[in-house]
């Protein structure tokens, strides 16, 4: 078809209204002269007229075929089909209303979900040819150590360059003070390999590698040059204040670069040379210190296996020549969340989530399926109708198919209206932490082919069901009312999509009680420790320039101040607390140990902590004596230990006494006490080995001071910040709060499955109540008439409903229990994620048998109280 | 083929002009069905062979008449020497030997 073909087929489409008079009036014409020529034939006028007609044949056959040269008729006969379809939806409102709202939930859920999807593991980072950048895994996790870094670096034959990065906290000055930041250290070849060009300035080069300490240069995020520095267009070049060190501020990223991990948004990145003067301490020279991540782009023509391949030479080259690498791997995978150790749960639990929201759909399509399926019936006559004045099947198919096309586009519009809201809501939403969490899940071109190419086929698959039965319906049976009997006898497919949908809704209600009951739970889950009642700042003496000695000096006197507020039964503090973010390990040996390989190792937890922290936090000591001022660095070290590491290292539960080894050939520590299990890292995790050292005795420029009283938390809190910004207007102080508000982080993954589960527990109930509803009115008005007729002949009230139920509610019923014991089987893999999770649990079973039976029966109540009403005068008269 | 030679030899014409003018010419023998003209002369307006324009008939009643355009030629040329390479094989199977 050339190009002028088509331009005059599409013209066609506009003065396709006057077409057809056109065509008429051409064939008038053409009788006109033909008549003309009988009547020269000598033919009387009114013969010669019905001579010509007759010639001419059918002229409005004529017109169809003509019209059907120009290829458009599937159009006509679509906007015919559309406008029938319409008219239809209009009639029916009520069916309208319900498929496509039922439609809208589950393509909105879909879309909801597939975008969260798509942000988190689908979407590339902002970076040139994301795809050439892989993630170097050490031995299944993200952290390698700087000199293991420099030798992979110089040693590999794959990479075209291999970089470093490390999240930090920093101070920054702007002119409203000190404020802590969360940034990037990065190697100097950072940027350059991510082949991202700066906003502003210019980045960092290998320049920037050559001597700790020797580059004091920073780039802003977009984000921070905008909000911290007004957006400065001089920006570049001017000297900033960074942990109290003047820092040359080279340039400014691009607005949409936030750092190379995906759930951490960076304001601010440093050379990683600079690491000793940020951090406080150096781990540049340390080989078994692990606290940097690895990335890099690979050679063009690489390929992930060749490079895994010269990576596996290199890990055993290093695990041979360092015990600290022993069992070294290395892996490639993609960046963005640490790695794959990151990567592989989310993706699992998107997946997961995503299976739930396709459950939830099938479920909406199963209830359209029956739905129309029962209308279908009542439609049978007017589909008769036209089968019998000369419709093809193919027609009515189409037609058939066109109507819930048409629903699935209204349900995937109003769906992805919903989605839209649902997802701005999320995009705003911020998790209480204290870290810099985006969640980015603004919807791109994917999330819109997802839901469209969803719209349309949930059209498809309900509409096939009702265009198969008007396929093989005889017009005969209906057009004689016959075919009715027939179809209550007989096992339809509504009668299998209404249990299968129930118990798809059975399986999620149950799966969502069991994760709400388990999040209940796990409230009063032993943490170790206990959070109410205790306010907690943070702040970090390192980033204001503080020394050891200063800083030891300094936390003192925060502590007597918060200790002196009023309400305040006692304070301590200490580097970190359990279940926040910042969490260290260390590597313990028991006393004996001589052969120091990682093997022979535990590894624990470990916190600094001051005196009287056991009371201040509500952990209990079942053995021995909490720190005190006496164990100072000039007394002999010791050691608090948790149960788990007690019972490991020392073989015995009674442990007190007993010393251990911090470190290959490192430092005995006496053990003074026992402190009770709790969870250090996850509220998820087997119990784990954890110690505590006294602080005074080791140092830790990182604070957390922690306050018990049975005062609001927060209103604590903000007092306690006040004393300490008394003592030091220019120190950072952050997570102001709770305790609670701390762990936000360890609660968040059962958050989020919680939420999840709870709405599509709720979407599914809804999806059940219109489903059985939809079944339920369709029963009553089918039978109308057999009602009427057994109440004329003195049927009771139980005696219809009983005709009328006992099958939808037999079917209810077999769906309910199988999506029961699906729910339970399903929920052993809930209990993964959500702790505490239990299917064995007799509450939740039972609330989901209670909610399921209420759902029966506030879906039926409409039905059956139409049935009880019909009056048998008017329902013979029907029809 | 025997519409665009009608078109070609007539100038403009109708649609009943055609019909009459391939009727008289094959002396009767060919009747133009009304049903196949009609679709046939929309499948020349898509293809860009003809043009249409409503004009006064010689009795005075308005009609829709066909104008060949030079594609129309083109095609009408092609089909003609197609026809005749056709109609010469077949002459030359029948003739007798």
């Amino acid at each position: 078809m050339g190009p002028g073909e088509l331009w005059r087929r599409i013209g066609f489409l506009r003065r396709r209204p006057e077409f057809n008079s056109e065509i008429e009036e051409e064939l008038r014409f053409h009788a006109a002269m033909q008549a003309d020529a009988y009547r020269q034939d000598g033919v009387g006028a009114a013969e010669a007229q019905h001579a010509a007609m007759r010639r001419l044949g059918n002229p409005t056959e004529i017109t169809e075929r003509s019209r059907d040269m120009w290829g458009w008729s599937w159009l006509e006969a679509f906007a015919q089909d559309t406008r029938y379809a319409f008219r239809v939806m209009r009639k029916s409102p009520a069916f309208t209303f319900i498929a496509v709202v039922s439609l809208a939930l589950g393509i909105g859920a879909n879309t909801v979900v597939f975008s969260v999807l798509n942000a988190m593991v689908l979407k590339a980072l902002p970076i040139a040819d994301a795809s050439r950048v892989f993630f170097v895994n050490n031995s299944g996790g993200p952290a390698q150590s700087f000199p293991n870094y420099r030798d992979i670096r110089d040693r590999n034959s794959v990479f075209d360059s291999l970089f470093a990065y490390r999240i930090a906290m920093m101070s920054l000055d702007d002119d409203r003070g000190a404020h802590r930041v969360w940034g990037y250290l990065v190697t100097g070849n950072y940027f350059e390999s991510l082949g991202i060009h700066p906003a502003l300035g210019r980045f960092f080069t290998p320049a920037e590698d050559l001597h700790p300490n020797a580059s004091p240069y920073a780039v802003l995020s977009y984000a921070c040059w905008q909000n911290r520095f007004g957006g400065d267009p001089q920006i570049a070049g001017k000297d900033i204040r960074i942990n109290g060190h003047p820092y040359t501020v080279l340039g400014v990223a691009p607005r949409e670069f936030h750092g190379t991990e995906i759930f951490y948004w960076s304001e601010i990145w440093v050379p990683m040379m600079m690491q000793p003067q940020i951090e406080g301490h150096s781990w540049l020279e340390v080989r078994n210190t692990f606290d940097a991540w690895v990335a890099g782009r690979l050679k063009p023509g690489v390929t992930v296996q060749q490079a895994e391949a010269n990576l596996h030479v290199i890990a055993a080259q290093l695990a041979r020549d360092y015990t600290s690498n022993e069992g070294m791997r290395l892996t490639l995978g993609v960046p963005g969340m640490m790695g794959s150790a990151g990567r592989e749960p989310t993706r699992a639990f998107a997946g997961a989530v995503m299976l739930l929201a396709a459950l939830v759909l099938l479920a909406a399509c199963a209830n359209l399926a029956s739905l129309s399926a029962a209308r279908m019936a009542d439609r049978g006559r007017d589909l008769a109708i036209r089968v019998s004045i000369g419709a093809g099947g193919g027609r009515i198919v189409r037609q058939l198919l066109t109507e819930s096309l048409w629903i699935a586009i209204l349900g995937g519009a109003s769906g992805c209206a919903l989605a839209m809201i649902l997802l701005r809501l999320l995009s705003q939403w911020r998790a209480q932490l204290d870290f810099p969490v985006p969640f980015d899940v603004s919807p791109d071109w994917r999330v819109f082919l997802f839901a469209s190419a969803v719209a349309i086929l949930t059209g498809m698959l309900f509409g096939i069901g009702p265009a198969r039965h008007a396929w093989k319906a005889d017009p005969a049976l209906h057009l004689k009312g016959t075919a009715i009997a027939r179809s209550t006898r007989r096992w339809a497919a509504r009668d299998v999509l209404l249990p299968v949908q129930i118990a798809l809704c059975c399986m999620l209600v149950t799966a969502s009680l069991v994760a709400v009951r388990g999040l209940m739970r796990s409230f009063q889950t032993p943490l170790g420790f206990r959070p109410d009642g205790a306010a907690v700042i943070g702040y970090d003496v390192g980033l204001a320039g503080y020394n050891e000695d200063r800083g030891r000096v300094f936390e003192q006197r925060a502590l007597e101040a918060v200790a002196h507020l009023p309400g305040v039964e006692s304070a301590a503090y200490s580097s970190s607390v359990p279940l926040s973010i910042d969490q260290s390990n260390t590597t313990i040996y028991s006393e004996g140990t001589t052969d120091f390989r990682p093997r022979n190792a535990q590894s624990a937890t470990y916190f600094y902590v001051a005196p009287s922290y056991f009371k201040t936090a509500g952990t209990r000591l079942v053995g021995g004596r909490e720190f005190n001022a006496g164990d100072k660095s000039d007394a002999p070290p010791v050691a608090i230990v948790n149960q788990t590491l007690a019972r490991s290292v020392t073989g015995v539960a009674d442990a007190v006494g007993r010393r251990f080894r911090m470190g290959p050939g490192g430092r005995l520590y006496q053990i003074v006490a026992i402190a009770e299990d709790g969870k250090y890292q996850t509220l998820t995790e087997v119990p784990k080995p954890a110690v505590f050292f006294p602080i005074l005795q080791s140092y830790s420029p990182t604070i957390v001071l922690m306050a018990r009283s049975r005062r609001p938390e927060f209103e604590l809190a903000a007092e306690m910040r006040e004393a300490v910004g008394r003592l030091d207007p220019h120190l950072a102080v952050y997570g102001v709060g709770s305790l609670h508000q701390m762990l936000g982080l360890a609660y968040l993954p059962m958050h989020a499955a919680v939420v999840a589960l709870g709405a599509f527990g709720v979407l599914a109930v809804m999806l059940a109540i219109t489903g059985i509803y939809g079944l339920a009115a369709y029963t009553v008005s089918r039978r109308v008439r057999e009602i009427g007729i057994r109440v004329a002949i003195g049927a009771r009230p139980a005696q219809v409903l009983r005709l009328i139920f006992a099958r939808t509610g037999a079917l209810v019923a077999a769906g309910a229990l199988i999506g029961l014991a699906l729910g339970i089987a399903g929920a052993d893999i809930l209990a993964s994620v959500v702790y505490q999770a239990s299917s064995r649990d007799p509450v939740v079973i039972f609330a989901a048998v209670v909610s399921i039976a209420a759902v029966g029966l506030a879906a039926a109540y409409g039905p059956a109280r139409r049935a009880l009403r019909i009056d048998p005068m008017q329902a013979l008269r029907h029809d | 083929m025997l519409i665009l030679r009608s078109l070609a030899r007539l100038g403009p014409m109708h649609g009943y002009g055609i019909a009459q003018h391939i009727q008289e010419l094959s002396q009767e023998v060919l009747q133009v069905e009304e049903g196949s003209l009609y679709p046939a002369l929309q499948r020349m307006l898509i293809k860009g062979w003809v043009t249409a324009d409503w004009a006064q008939s010689e009795n005075n009643r308005r009609a829709r008449y066909y104008r060949l355009t030079p594609a129309g030629k083109k095609q009408l040329g092609l089909e003609m020497s197609e026809f005749d390479r056709v109609m010469r094989a077949i002459a030359n199977v029948i003739q007798p030997a």
